[in-house]
């Protein structure tokens, strides 16, 4: 196989098993039981997987420290977000401290 | 579904879903840069961008080939990373449709979409911010991808414009009110402390799926 065939290969294999899993977990979703005990647990399922990314996301660039910058504009993100902010002050907070932050020499 | 009712939304929540659209945009073009100056033909990033349509892996992939590894383990790399879907996709399946339009629905599945889904407090605006961030951030990002490998030379930087910062921040944000209650907040805790400790040791996605263990910790309660 010559490597622009394995490229091809490599990204139908990405795509179709991505929108597979996605496919799969819709499927069985309908499939379970639907008391409202499974409900919240499977909601509060989503919140702890999208918290896990957004912890993850926040602490570490790859496997190493992502910076004191980022851990900060998203702590004071967290801030606003405690105060009740809306989204938009929110989204933008995060982004001014943290250039701020770069834009003064912290990494 | 493809053109969801807007006005059932609050407005904060559609200003919210244009601004991480934005934000998704300005990272599509520094990716779609970064992948030509790797020296990709034009249709790696824009096969990528619109049959897998979720951007960690796809940065994974890319990252992995131009390193000189092979196409089918970065595949496979990029695939551990996507396999939160799975678990996503039980969470939102009331909000993806059903028939062809609901298999559309799976495919603009990603951490944004999912996120200003479920924490819309009724089904109309679930199903609504779920689609329209689905299919603004399906359009935007193919988009700004191919944007950013046809201009090339230019790479915006994200992290100067603190960029990387808004993601984390946006999924705070709209998970908060979730976590006002015991219910969610102990495991979500447990769950995350474990990614966290599990992130420098195991490959790229994988921290994330445990996080579910923290499920262990779940009682119903209010």
């Amino acid at each position: 196989m010559t490597h622009q065939g394995m490229i091809i290969a490599g990204i139908a294999l990405l795509a179709a098993g991505t929108y597979l899993m996605r496919f799969a977990g819709v499927r069985l979703g309908n499939r379970l039981p639907i008391s409202e005990r499974t409900q919240q647990m499977l909601s509060d399922a989503a919140t702890i997987l999208l918290l896990a990314v957004a912890a993850t996301t926040t602490l570490f660039e790859g496997q190493h420290f992502a910076g004191v910058a980022r851990v900060t504009g998203v702590g004071f993100a967290l801030l606003l977000a405690w105060r009740r902010a809306p989204l938009i002050v929110v989204i933008l907070g995060a982004a001014a401290m943290t250039a701020l932050l770069r834009f003064s020499g912290v990494p | 579904m493809f053109f969801p009712q807007m006005q059932l939304l609050d407005k904060g929540v559609i200003k919210a879903i244009f601004l991480v659209c934005l934000a998704d945009g300005i990272v599509g073009l520094s990716y779609g840069s970064l992948a030509s100056a790797d020296g990709f033909p034009i249709w790696v990033p824009l096969a990528l961008s619109t049959l897998v349509l979720a951007g960690a892996s796809e940065f994974l992939f890319i990252g992995i080939v131009a390193g000189g590894g092979s196409p089918f383990t970065a595949a496979a790399a990029g695939l551990l990373v996507n396999a939160r879907h799975l678990p996503f996709g039980i969470a939102v399946k009331d909000l993806v449709g059903k028939g062809p339009s609901g298999w559309f629905g799976c495919h603009i599945m990603n951490d944004e979409s999912v996120v200003f889904g479920i924490s819309q407090p009724q089904l109309a605006q679930r199903r609504c911010a779920y689609w329209l961030c689905g299919n603004g951030i399906g359009f935007i990002w193919p988009v700004s991808v191919m944007t950013g490998a046809a201009i090339g030379q230019f790479i915006p930087d994200v992290s100067v414009i603190g960029l990387d910062a808004v993601f984390p921040a946006i999924l705070i944000a709209l998970i908060f009110p979730a976590l006002r209650q015991r219910r969610a907040r102990i495991p979500a805790t447990v769950g995350a402390l474990l990614s966290l400790l599990a992130t420098p040791l195991v490959p790229a996605g994988m921290p994330v799926l445990f996080s579910l263990l923290g499920l262990l910790t779940w009682r119903s309660r209010k």
